[in-house]
């Protein structure tokens, strides 16, 4: 039988996340007969009320993302813990928890998926940018739909002895007003522009949105981004023949917390490699997870997933969970986990962009569109569109939780993606998918895999670096 | 026939504020009232209509509107020991129900002839509203905020008070209360107020720790169950009790007597009550007379059954 199809399945998940906030009460409250439980060491100055919100969310966390618990109640058992902790002096302002769970006016209607066909396109055009002409605009894909149309760029500063900011660099503040842009189609018509761009000195990831829409009759659109240049030309028609093929397979899992596992042990991997930590965040509440699965019937008998999750904190030095270490054999790491430990430390990665383009059938009731990716030597990063995602402040669950990015080059390396950046507005998203280690310098193209609860998608783009303007 | 569960509870009174004068809200018999507003339900419909709705009114009203909801028993308090330090000055400011448009008042309306306009209504009936509107076309999250907020404000009556709603709440879900048949899609809910309040009388009855409490509901005929399970430190408390438990048993602070773990409430006439007991689990229980005397119910002596 089916996970979903167990009748139980809710009222064992809510009951199990309820008697852990009564629980956590007693432990914030300091009760008599209360047990105290090991404190992760990531947590060691954290208030106990603290501390126990951020278990009890993890575990909600894991039981709405795994389809075991709804929203609401979810949210209904959080906020009630907050606010008991509150009452009881235990938690100050207790509105600022609440917006955290409830967004001001409700949770929005779920985004619409488009209407019609998307289109992606490739343009795969470089301006030089720049007073020295040290730095260039790279025009990389024109995603088309009936609610929007994008063109995704990159912009690269070349200029010897630049370095990376933590912070965010705007373009303007390199290059001046970059876009003087002018935008004719088919039938003459005129659009307005509207752009948007983060970015840390060195490499920038950018949008350019046109309105209003164009028409679905659209034929091409003769974009000029910067005054001097030559309109660049993109040609729209049906469905390009080289568009490429999309694999869609059923995650053939029939407990949905091991592939959340599986996700966990894919932020630990992309941490490890990004910021050299060694996951505690993720362990710190691995235990009330494990048990918030367990008891809603999530996980298969034995675990493979928390068995090889184990095996990968083990390999990273993370501190386990007491309350996981005995009875846990930890499994042999999966090939491309291995791949990516391997290739941990590489910056040979290409510096460059390519104008990929994919538009993705639905999955768990989003669609994506790949559109455009940069290199920079040590990460590879993605742009993708997407419909039907709430904004992470509107939707309990966070909507990247539900997938998990990887993906393998031509040269046999593995990469692990996650989100990096994303925006929202008026139901539409964008985001970065930012994958390390590296893309293979020999590599000619990339399979990724998007997987959610129930369904991964393949798709093979070649990787086409694009010529300097 | 049981007593109501409301019958081991002595009625109690306190004032709050309302416009400018400190009104009482009087408890007794399972309900709470505005004593200061001989015409309650008057003061409702008038506000309905867009007038004046006074403080203590709002108050009552919003202490009907809560007495079966089960967020009561998840902010409630889980033992005689958890205090919640809720107080009128630290609560943010509240919209007055039923919905926009009213405004608190302070003046206590008296029986006379309905507003101009109500009398025209044939079929207007003056009766105390069960579930007043709730802020028509808000969303449910905004719904579930306000209503957090306002039963915030019915806790900052005191813990006797808050005794008394817990019990109302806990009477509601029982097999006889109105809310029975509702019970199944509540069970985790009740299974938590019931093992948060067990395991704190619990551990103390017997020693262990309260993690180690096991409740369940019991849905058959008969007191319940209750075993120790394990030995030494890692020892726990396997427990099944009816949710009316809650509202006769702990409510009105009978839980632990002595060292008796009190099971049952055969008959009350506050301040004297025949409880069933066990002097430890899975023992035969007994018959125990207990008194409330200065605050607290002490068993006077256990019968022979």
């Amino acid at each position: 039988m089916e996970y979903r199809e167990h009748s139980d399945t809710a009222e064992r998940a809510e009951t199990f996340l309820r008697l852990m906030a009564e629980a956590g009460l007693r432990r914030a409250l300091g009760y008599p007969g209360a047990a105290r439980p090991a404190v992760p060491a990531a947590w060691a100055s954290r208030p106990p009320a603290d501390q126990v919100l951020d278990r009890v969310r993890a575990a909600a966390d894991a039981l709405a993302v795994t389809g075991a618990l709804d929203d609401a109640t979810a949210v209904s058992v959080l906020s009630g813990l907050h606010t008991a902790l509150a009452a009881r002096s235990e938690i100050q302002n207790i509105g600022r928890y609440w917006a955290s769970l409830r967004p001001p006016g409700g949770r929005p209607p779920e985004p619409p998926l488009p209407v019609g066909p998307v289109r992606a396109v490739p343009v795969a055009r470089s301006l030089p940018l720049g007073a020295d002409g040290k730095a260039e605009l790279c025009l990389l894909t024109l995603v088309v739909a009936a609610d929007r149309a994008i063109l995704t760029s990159a912009i690269r500063d070349h200029a010897p002895g630049n370095r990376r900011s933590r912070d965010h660099v705007h373009p303007s503040e390199r290059f001046g007003s970059l876009w003087q842009v002018r935008v004719i189609d088919d039938r003459g018509a005129a659009y307005q522009a509207q752009h948007d761009a983060e970015g840390d000195g060195m490499w920038w990831s950018g949008r350019l949105s046109l309105f209003p829409v164009p028409p679905a009759s659209l034929r091409w659109l003769d974009i000029t981004v910067l005054p001097g240049n030559d309109p660049c030309r993109v040609e729209i028609g049906a469905e390009p023949e080289s568009a490429p093929a999309c694999r869609v397979s059923p995650v053939r899992r029939s407990r949905p917390g091991e592939q959340l596992l599986d996700r966990m042990a894919g932020l630990m991997l992309w941490r490890w490699l990004v910021t050299n930590t060694t996951g505690d965040h993720v362990l710190a509440t691995l235990a009330d997870v494990v048990a918030a699965l367990d008891a809603a019937g999530g996980l298969m008998p034995g675990s493979p997933a928390l068995a090889r999750l184990v095996a990968l904190a083990a390999r990273l030095g993370g501190a386990l969970p007491a309350a996981l270490r005995p009875g846990i054999r930890p499994a042999v790491l999966p090939e491309a986990w291995l791949s990516v430990l391997a290739d941990e430390n590489r910056t040979d990665g290409p510096r460059g962009v390519a104008a990929v383009a994919a538009v993705l059938p639905e999955i768990d009731g989003t669609r994506f569109a790949l559109a455009g990716l940069y290199s920079t030597g040590d990460t590879l990063t993605l742009h993708v569109l997407a419909w039907g995602q709430q904004p992470p402040w509107a939707a309990f669950r966070r909507g990247d939780d539900r997938f998990s990015w990887w993906a393998c080059d031509s040269a046999g390396r593995w990469h692990v993606g996650r989100r990096t950046r994303s925006g929202f507005r008026h139901g539409e998203a964008d985001m970065d998918i930012t994958f390390v280690p590296p893309l293979h310098p020999a590599a000619t193209s990339l399979e990724i895999m998007l997987t959610s609860q129930s369904t991964q998608v393949t798709v093979t783009v070649p990787v086409d670096w694009q010529a300097a303007g | 026939m049981s007593p109501p569960w409301w019958a081991a509870f002595p009625p109690v009174e306190t004032r709050v504020g309302c416009g400018a004068g400190r009104h009482r809200m009087r408890w007794a018999d399972g309900r709470l009232i505005a004593a200061d507003h001989p015409d309650a339900e008057g003061e409702l419909i008038f506000a309905a209509l867009g007038g004046d709705q006074a403080e203590c009114v709002t108050i009552a009203e919003a202490w009907a509107a809560h007495s079966d909801d089960l967020d009561v028993l998840a902010l409630g308090p889980r033992s005689a020991a958890d205090e919640l330090t809720i107080t009128w000055e630290s609560l943010p400011e509240l919209p007055p129900r039923p919905g926009p448009g009213t405004r608190p008042g302070s003046a206590p309306l008296s029986r006379g002839p309905l507003p101009h306009g109500v009398a025209s209504h044939g079929h207007f009936r003056v009766a105390a509203p069960q579930r007043l509107p709730r802020h028509p076309g808000d969303a449910p999250t905004d719904r579930a905020w306000v209503s957090q907020r306002e039963l915030l404000t019915v806790f900052a009556l005191g813990a006797v008070f808050q005794q008394r709603l817990s019990g109302a709440v806990a009477a509601a879900w029982s097999p006889d209360g109105p809310r029975a048949r509702d019970r199944a899609r509540a069970r985790p809910a009740l299974v938590a107020a019931l093992t948060g309040r067990l395991a704190p009388a619990a551990s103390a009855w017997l020693g262990i720790d309260a993690d180690q409490v096991t409740a369940s509901l019991h849905e058959e005929t008969g007191w319940g169950s209750m075993q120790l399970t394990g030995t030494g430190p890692g020892s726990g408390l396997t427990a099944s009790l009816p949710p009316g438990w809650l509202a006769r048993v702990w409510a009105p602070g009978l839980a632990l007597l002595g060292d008796h773990l009190v099971v049952d409430v055969l008959d009350v006439t506050w301040p004297d009550a025949r409880l069933l007991g066990l002097r430890r689990p899975a023992a035969e229980p007994v018959v125990l007379s207990a008194r409330h005397y200065r605050g607290d119910w002490s068993v006077r002596r256990e019968e022979q059954t």
